[in-house]
């Protein structure tokens, strides 16, 4: 009997998946990738006339607590209209009672992927301040990501930074399912549960004590199963984590030093806001003094040459300039 | 601070600096330090003026070195002609041209380093 090829496997498992969607407003492609709540697709909105891509759940018997979660991954996304957040465009459920949701469709590449072509550290940052802009946005708006981390945030071929996979975020002030009247304590979190992800799509229960986000990436109240108490600071450790990827293994001190605050283990060591993150980033890349590193007088003189070394150098090629033409004069 | 006003500040100080250089460089000057200083202070405030106007919505650095390169040429080299026959010396082009030509590209660099930049009409 001939054996099938992986290709031929991959092929008929991508046939089977496939779903279909009601009506004949939308005609399903090629699959983009996988989570652990949903399959997103590639699609054609025939009534737009448009590509749009289509999150769909993955197994047609999820829990109440799955269907939720990407219900509410829909409505975080429409509640979040920003240039960096990808939008919503169509919410529905399949015949199976699975839910989809169709999205504008992003054609870019992962953070990581994206800064191997940008080698130049004032580039890197200033996509960075992107990223923390959309988060500051989001956080105004009362949303905690809780998964950021370089393979959630894309960045388009115009430069553009959109954050995806909302499927962990946190709304402030509403109560998440599962969540208890009370936070727990830290005692009774367990933070070995197991429910984390380890590189891929993050857990999608939110059960007292479970943990949630991506091991590597969430903050340290985050992976101690805190996840309901976490608040923007949570996020800003994100940040600090992505930042510390961008930057590489020998940033200048006051680079390290803001790095060092924004991944600061204790949420009140770090900065308080994406914004206040952003700025310190900001005061950085136009040589200003940092607010995470209290510099020495021979430094602070070093930053303000560095800063305004081609005044410095006009300067003093007057004076050099001047000096010989005086010598010369004389002769 | 915008770009035509630091321009003119900048102009009218490296100027005066510029113009005061000569009570060291031309002793047998001295007697007319005050009128050089003033007149270098005008071509300073004017440098300063135009270099401003012309680099105040550019991002480019380069663009305001080359521009405040030139607009203090265009001052500094009729004036030098005009000169000319007072003095009899070699450097005398020189002590004019290049000094000028240093001093406008700090005005154009400074301009556009530090000065606030205009918005395009409608932005």
């Amino acid at each position: 009997m001939n054996r099938l090829s992986d290709e031929a496997l991959a092929h008929l498992r991508d046939v089977t998946e496939r779903p279909e969607l009601p009506g004949d407003r939308y005609e399903i492609h090629e699959r983009l990738g996988r989570g652990g709540m949903g399959t997103v697709w590639r699609a054609t909105d025939r009534e737009l006339a448009r590509d749009v891509a289509v999150k769909v759940m993955t197994l047609p018997a999820a829990s109440d607590r799955e269907r939720g979660r990407l219900q509410r991954e829909a409505h975080i996304l429409a509640r979040l209209e920003h240039p960096g957040i990808v939008p919503i465009h169509d919410i529905g459920q399949l015949a199976d009672g699975r839910l989809w949701y169709a999205m504008k469709l992003v054609r870019g590449v992962a953070l990581d992927r994206a800064v191997e072509s940008v080698s130049a550290l004032p580039a890197r940052l200033r996509l960075f301040l992107r990223l923390c802009e959309t988060v500051e946005f989001a956080h105004v708006q009362g949303v905690i990501h809780r998964d950021l981390k370089p393979a959630n945030v894309m960045v388009g071929p115009f430069g553009e930074v959109l954050v995806m996979d909302w499927g962990v975020a946190k709304v402030l002030g509403e109560p998440e399912e599962g969540e208890p009247a009370a936070p727990p304590s830290a005692g009774a979190a367990d933070a070995s549960g197991g429910a984390a992800t380890d590189g891929g799509a993050a857990t999608d229960s939110t059960s007292p004590g479970t943990v949630l986000g991506t091991p590597g990436w969430m903050a340290p109240e985050q992976a101690a199963g805190r996840a309901h108490t976490v608040d923007p600071r949570a996020d800003v450790f994100g940040l600090g984590r992505i930042l510390h990827a961008l930057v590489g293994s020998e940033p200048p001190r006051r680079l390290a030093a803001i790095v060092a605050r924004a991944e600061a283990s204790r949420p009140e060591d770090r900065y308080g806001t994406a914004s206040e993150l952003a700025a310190d980033i900001d005061r950085f890349l136009s040589g200003t003094a940092v607010s995470a590193y209290r510099e020495g007088a021979l430094e602070k003189l070093g930053r303000l040459v560095e800063r305004h070394r081609v005044a410095i150098l006009l300067l003093l090629a007057y004076v050099v300039m001047r000096s010989l033409l005086f010598l010369w004069g004389d002769r | 601070m915008n770009r035509p006003l630091l321009g003119v500040l900048l102009g009218l100080v490296l100027g005066a600096l510029d113009g005061s250089t000569a009570w060291f460089t031309a002793p047998e000057l001295r007697p007319e330090v005050l009128g050089i200083v003033f007149g270098s202070c005008t071509k300073g405030l004017l440098v300063g003026l135009v270099t401003g106007f012309a680099v105040r919505k550019t991002g480019s650095l380069l663009r305001g070195l080359v521009v405040g390169t030139i607009v203090a040429l265009a001052f500094t080299i009729p004036i030098a002609i005009m000169n000319a026959n007072y003095y009899d010396n070699a450097t005398y082009y020189w002590k004019i041209i290049l000094p000028g030509a240093i001093t406008g590209m700090l005005v154009g660099y400074a301009t556009v380093r530090y000065g606030r930049r205009a918005q395009p009409r409608g932005a």
